[in-house]
Order: C-alpha cells, then sequence, then structure tokens
C-alpha cells in the first residue's frame, strides 16, 4: 500500500491546491491570513483531509471521489466572510465543518451511504447547507449551533432512498440559538428522523419529510415575541408512516403580567396511514394546525396558557385527535381563551377528545361518517362547545362545569347518541337530532360520573332538544331552582323524559 | 270531493297547532322555578315528567313547578309525576291518546284537554287548594279522577257518546262541576 502523509502550512498564500489518488493518504492544509482559498481532493478509500484557515474571506473546498470510510475528510476551519466546502460520493464519509464569525457559508454534499456531516457555525449570518443521497442504510447526522442575534440560518437536509422499499435512515439534528433563525429540512426516502432545537426569538423551523417511517421533532423556546412556524410533513406513501413533531413555544411566567405577548404557530400535514403528530405549547398568543389525511392517525395537542388556537383536520379512518388545555397561572386574575376547531371526516371509528380548563374556551368539532366519537370537557365559565356528526352510530358528550357555560350538539342520521351534562349556573344546552332510534341525555346538576346522584344545585339552567324522527329517546333531568327543560319531537314512536327537582 | 274533505282536515289539524302554539303562547308566562315544556308531533309517542318540589310543611326545595305537554296524533301517552305548587297542562289531539298524572301539593292548577275519539285519563291530585279542569271531546273518551283534600274544585267537560267519568272526592269543601253533552 502506498500511503501519502502530506501537510502544507502555507502563510499569506492566494491559492492552495492539492490532489491525491490512493488509500490511506493525510492531507492537512493550514492557511493562515485572510482571502485564501484551498482546494483538496482526494481519491481512494480511508483518506483524511484538513483544512484550517485562520482568516477572513477564505474559501475551503474538499473533495473525496470513490473514498470510503474516510475520516476527517473534509475538516474544514474558517474564520469570518468564509466559505467552505465539502463534496463526497463515497461510503462511510465524515465531513466536519466549523466555523466561527459572521457571514460564513458551509455546504456539504455526499453521495453514498452511511456518511456523516457535522457543521459547527458560532457567529451570525452564517448560512449552511448539505445535501445527502444514499440508498439502503444511509445515515447523515448533521448540527449547527449560531449562538449569535441575527439572521443565521441553516438549511437542506436531504436523504434520498432511491428505492423506496429499501430501509433508507436520515438523521438530522439541527440546534440554533439566537433570534431570527431558520431551520428548513427535507427528507425524502423512508426511516427518517429530523430534530431541530431553537432557542431565541422570530425563529422558524420548516420541516418536510416523504416516505414512510419517518420521524420528526422540533422544540422552540423563546420570549417576547416569539415566533415559530414549525414542521410541515408529508408521508404520502404506503403504510405506516409515523410522525411525530413536538412544538415548545414558552413564554415566561412574567411575559404575560407585563402584557408581553408571545405567539408561536405550529403546522403540520400528513398524508398516510398510522401517522401522529403531539404538539405541546407553553405560553400564550399560540396556534397549531394539523392536518391528516389518512387512515389511523392521532393528533394530540396541548396548550398552557392564554389566548391560544388550536385546530385539526382529519380526514379518513380510524383517526383520532385530543386537545387538552390549562392554565398554569396560579391565583388572582386569570383569562383564558382558547379556540379549537377539529373536523374529523372519518368514515368510521373516529374519536376526539377536548379537554379545556378556564374561562372563555370555545371548541368546534365536526364528524362526518359513522361509529365516530366526540368527547368535550370544559371546566370554568364562559365556555361554549358545539358539536356537529353526522352519519350514524355516533356518540358526542359534552360536559361542563362552571357558569354561564353553552354546549350545543347536532347530530344527522340514525342510532346516533347525544349527552350533555352541566354543573353551575346559567348554562345552556341546545341538542337536535336528525334522524331516526336516536338517544339524547341532558342533565344538570347531577353527579359527574352518574345520572342519579347531585352534584349540588345548579339554577337557571336552559336545557332543550329536539328530535325528528322515529323511535327517538329524549331525556333531561335537573337539579336545582329556576331550571327549564324543553323537549320537542317530530315523529313516531318517540318517548320524553323530564325530571326536575 | 275527496280534497274538499282533505283540505278541511288539514285546515282543522293547523287550526288545532296554532290555537295549541297560541295557548302555550299565553301559559308560558308562568313564573315558574322549573318548567317542563314536551311537544310531541307524530304517533305511539310517550311523554314522563316528574318534577319534585316540596313546600315547607314538608322541607325541601320550594318554588313553583310548571309543566306543557302537548301531544298531536295518535296512540300517545303521557305520565306525570309532580309534587308542590304546580301548573299542569296537557293538551292531546288524536285518537286513543292516554294521560297518567299524579300530583302532589297545594295550589295547583291542573287542565287536561284531549280531542279525538278513545281516549283515557287517570288523573290523582292530592293536596288542599287545588283546581282541576278536565276537557274530552270526542267518542269513547274515559276519565278517572281522584282528589284528596279540603277546598278543591274540580270541573270536567265531557263531549261525545259513549262517554265514561269515574270522580272521586275525599276531603270538605269541594266543588264539583261536570257536564257530558252528546254530539
Amino acid at each position: 500500500m502506498k500511503r501519502h502523509i502530506l501537510t502544507v502550512a502555507i502563510l499569506s498564500a492566494l491559492y492552495s491546491s492539492a490532489s491525491f489518488a490512493g488509500n490511506g493518504n493525510d492531507a492537512t492544509v493550514l492557511q493562515q491570513g485572510s482571502s485564501n482559498a484551498a482546494d483538496v481532493s482526494q481519491i481512494g478509500g480511508n483518506n483524511k483531509a484538513a483544512v484550517v484557515q485562520a482568516g477572513s474571506l477564505t474559501t475551503a473546498n474538499s473533495s473525496s471521489q470513490s473514498g470510503y470510510s474516510d475520516g476527517y475528510w473534509g475538516n474544514n476551519y474558517n474564520n469570518g466572510s468564509s466559505s467552505s466546502s465539502a463534496f463526497g460520493d463515497g461510503s462511510q464519509n465524515a465531513a466536519t465543518i466549523a466555523q466561527t464569525g459572521s457571514n460564513n457559508n458551509a455546504n456539504a454534499t455526499q453521495l453514498g451511504s452511511n456518511n456523516t456531516v457535522n457543521v459547527q457555525q458560532t457567529g451570525n449570518n452564517n448560512n449552511t447547507s448539505s445535501s445527502s443521497a444514499g440508498a439502503a442504510n444511509q445515515y447523515s447526522a448533521q448540527t449547527a449551533s449560531n449562538s449569535s442575534s441575527w439572521s443565521s440560518s441553516w438549511y437542506g437536509w436531504y436523504g434520498y432512498g432511491s428505492n423506496s422499499y429499501q430501509n433508507t435512515s436520515t438523521d438530522v439534528v439541527a440546534t440554533q440559538s439566537g433570534n431570527n433563525n431558520s431551520v428548513s429540512l427535507t427528507q425524502n426516502g423512508d426511516g427518517n428522523n429530523s430534530n431541530a432545537g431553537q432557542n431565541g426569538n422570530n425563529n422558524r423551523v420548516t420541516v418536510a419529510q416523504n416516505g414512510n417511517n419517518n420521524n420528526a421533532s422540533s422544540a422552540s423556546a423563546g420570549a417576547l415575541d416569539h415566533y415559530s412556524n414549525q414542521a410541515q410533513s408529508s408521508n404520502s406513501y404506503y403504510s405506516n408512516s409515523y410522525y411525530y413533531g413536538w412544538w415548545y413555544g414558552y413564554n415566561n411566567s412574567y411575559s404575560s403580567y407585563n402584557n408581553q405577548y408571545s405567539s408561536t404557530n405550529g403546522t403540520t400535514t400528513q398524508s398516510g396511514d398510522n401517522n401522529d403528530v403531539s404538539l405541546t405549547q407553553n405560553g400564550d398568543g399560540n396556534s397549531s394546525s394539523a392536518n391528516q389525511n389518512g387512515n389511523n392517525n392521532r393528533v394530540s395537542v396541548a396548550q398552557n396558557g392564554n389566548g391560544n388556537t388550536a385546530s385539526s383536520n382529519q380526514q379518513g379512518r380510524q383517526a383520532s385527535s385530543s386537545f387538552a388545555s390549562s392554565s398554569n397561572s396560579s391565583g388572582g386574575y386569570w383569562d383564558w381563551y382558547s379556540y379549537a376547531n377539529w373536523y374529523n371526516s372519518s368514515y368510521e371509528q373516529g374519536s376526539s377528545q377536548q379537554t379545556q380548563a378556564g374561562n372563555n374556551n370555545q371548541t368546534v368539532l365536526s364528524q362526518n361518517g359513522s361509529f365516530n366519537g366526540v368527547s368535550n370537557q370544559q371546566v370554568g365559565n364562559n365556555n361554549s362547545t358545539d358539536m356537529t356528526q353526522n352519519g350514524d352510530r355516533n356518540a358526542a358528550n359534552a360536559a361542563q362545569t362552571g357558569d354561564n357555560n353553552v354546549a350545543t350538539i347536532s347530530q344527522t342520521g340514525s342510532s346516533n347518541n347525544a349527552n350533555s351534562l352541566q354543573q353551575g349556573g346559567n348554562n345552556t344546552t341546545g341538542i337536535i337530532q336528525n334522524g331516526s332510534d336516536n338517544n339524547a341525555n341532558v342533565h344538570a346538576g347531577y353527579a359527574y360520573t352518574s345520572t342519579t346522584g347531585s352534584a349540588g344545585d345548579s339554577n337557571n339552567n336552559d336545557l332543550t332538544l329536539a328530535q325528528n324522527g322515529f323511535n327517538n329517546i329524549a331525556d333531561i333531568g335537573s337539579v336545582g331552582d329556576n331550571n327549564s327543560a324543553s323537549v320537542t319531537q317530530n315523529g313516531n314512536g318517540n318517548v320524553a323524559s323530564v325530571q326536575q327537582q | 270531493m275527496y280534497f274538499l274533505s282533505y283540505s278541511r282536515q288539514t285546515f282543522s289539524q293547523v287550526l288545532t297547532l296554532l290555537l295549541v302554539l297560541f295557548f302555550f303562547s299565553v301559559t308560558n308566562a308562568f313564573a315558574a322555578d322549573d318548567l317542563a315544556t314536551i311537544q310531541q308531533m307524530g304517533n305511539d309517542n310517550t311523554a314522563y315528567v316528574h318534577q319534585i318540589r316540596s313546600d315547607s310543611r314538608f322541607g325541601g326545595r320550594e318554588g313553583i313547578n310548571a309543566v306543557e305537554i302537548t301531544q298531536i296524533g295518535d296512540l300517545n301517552f303521557t305520565e306525570l309525576h309532580d309534587s308542590g305548587i304546580n301548573h299542569v297542562d296537557i293538551e292531546q289531539h288524536g285518537t286513543q291518546q292516554e294521560f297518567s298524572a299524579l300530583v302532589a301539593g297545594d295550589g295547583n292548577d291542573v287542565l287536561v284537554n284531549q280531542e279525538g275519539n278513545g281516549n283515557t285519563g287517570d288523573m290523582a291530585i292530592v293536596g288542599d287548594n287545588n283546581a282541576v279542569s278536565l276537557s274530552q271531546s270526542g267518542n269513547s273518551d274515559h276519565s278517572d279522577i281522584q282528589v284528596e283534600g279540603i277546598n278543591n274544585s274540580v270541573t270536567v267537560v265531557q263531549t261525545g257518546n259513549s262517554l265514561n267519568l269515574g270522580l272521586e272526592l275525599n276531603g270538605n269543601n269541594q266543588h264539583v262541576t261536570v257536564t257530558q253533552q252528546g254530539i
């Protein structure tokens, strides 16, 4: 075996170029000064190349052709207003780019399998892009750190499996600290993973995954005016697509008190089966949107704070969604406004469950299809829930504890079941069922877990139930004073029952 | 001829509905603590109402109940159990309708109106100072009324043929007026 070890140290040189052919070669280029350029080309396997440029306005290019197991291939170092690129078309290669200062550019391109890219950027206005293309068992890991405060950006991961039935895996890790940062991720193929972490304000993350068994997660933490638009994922192929997205927009508790405003937007889009979306948002003024088109999909959203908005749109069978919100305010005055709009176009066996704690919450739920279930629980005052189900054998359950709450349930179809349970005063329930063999139950002041015991007086409630069709059953019960119960039934074989005490 | 008969029947049903709605628009003015309203349009329908409210003698929550039940169609059934001070209004329009009412308390106001043939009613009133009014219009109607207490008044008007009325009152100062008129 022929082995070359060459170290080139150049002081204040404008250009350095080295080309090596063979296996087991090591190349190190050291440049001190500004406006330097270095090109290193290695052909063969088990090669290592390092370019260290101490200065600004430098350019380093490293390439590995037909290489494999190249350890420190593309180990470039720049310092300010510099660019560094690494290119390889082999397998088991590792590329490392480290840049300090501002206005740097880094680019890594890898064609092959089992490669690794590591980019470290410390400074402002840095930009990184990388692309990797590999077949079976392709692996690429990338990290970036932009720790300052202006317009740092990270762009581009591309793991592509030429044969979608092969197991293509790309792992991407992006970490940014600072403000006005952005992360853009694209992964094509199967079994890919991405993780983006941002710490700062006005940051953005966009993830696109096309394929099956992919996994994406992101976490962002920002204070005032934090904005994060994270995640678009499309798993458009066949079964066993998996997506996981996590949003964390944190607004420290003092900002709410000082009327500061924190907003985090999360958007997730998934096409395919067996997908999961999990969203967590902490802070005020956050919004999230999840869209799924396929079967066996799941959406879970948790929001803690005030003025948050969540929406979900699911189309397919056996889809489920859940929404939970709570207020982390303790004592004193706190106000909460949340709006959740859930649309579930399930043909069968879809379920949606929402839980809201606080005041002035609104929930809108809509399901089309059969064998669907929807459940909403609200604890607080001035809350409202609106449920609409079109189809047969659906179930809707609304539970509200507090005052001045409104529950509305509308069902069209047969063999549907609607239940409303309210505890408190000045509440209103309206249920309308169009179809046959439906069952509706409205109770105010009853024990929470049953319809027999009393949970205390519930006064001034207005309970209304309308059924159009045959063989319907309506039941209204209330415990307290000044309650009103109204049942209207049009059709034959209907039964209406009212109990007031 | 059929058209005229059909139109006359339809007009009669619409008029009946309008009268019922007008009636309820008046009686809805009850200042009740609890109000139950059931309206059923069709056949073979069943309405159950159970209102519990006591006066000072028996403890419990005091107050006034009001119940308004309207059934338009045939073979409908109403069952009512009320306690306290109650305003009861039951309207049944159709044939072979049936109601059963148990009202316990003082100062109750009970109004039942059945229009059609073959209607039946069973009513029990327990308490004082109650006012009961039953009106049945049709053939083969049947009613049984039991009243226990003092200072109660009962008014029954039956219009039709083959009518049957059973009336039993236990107590003092009862006032009963029964009118049966053939068609």
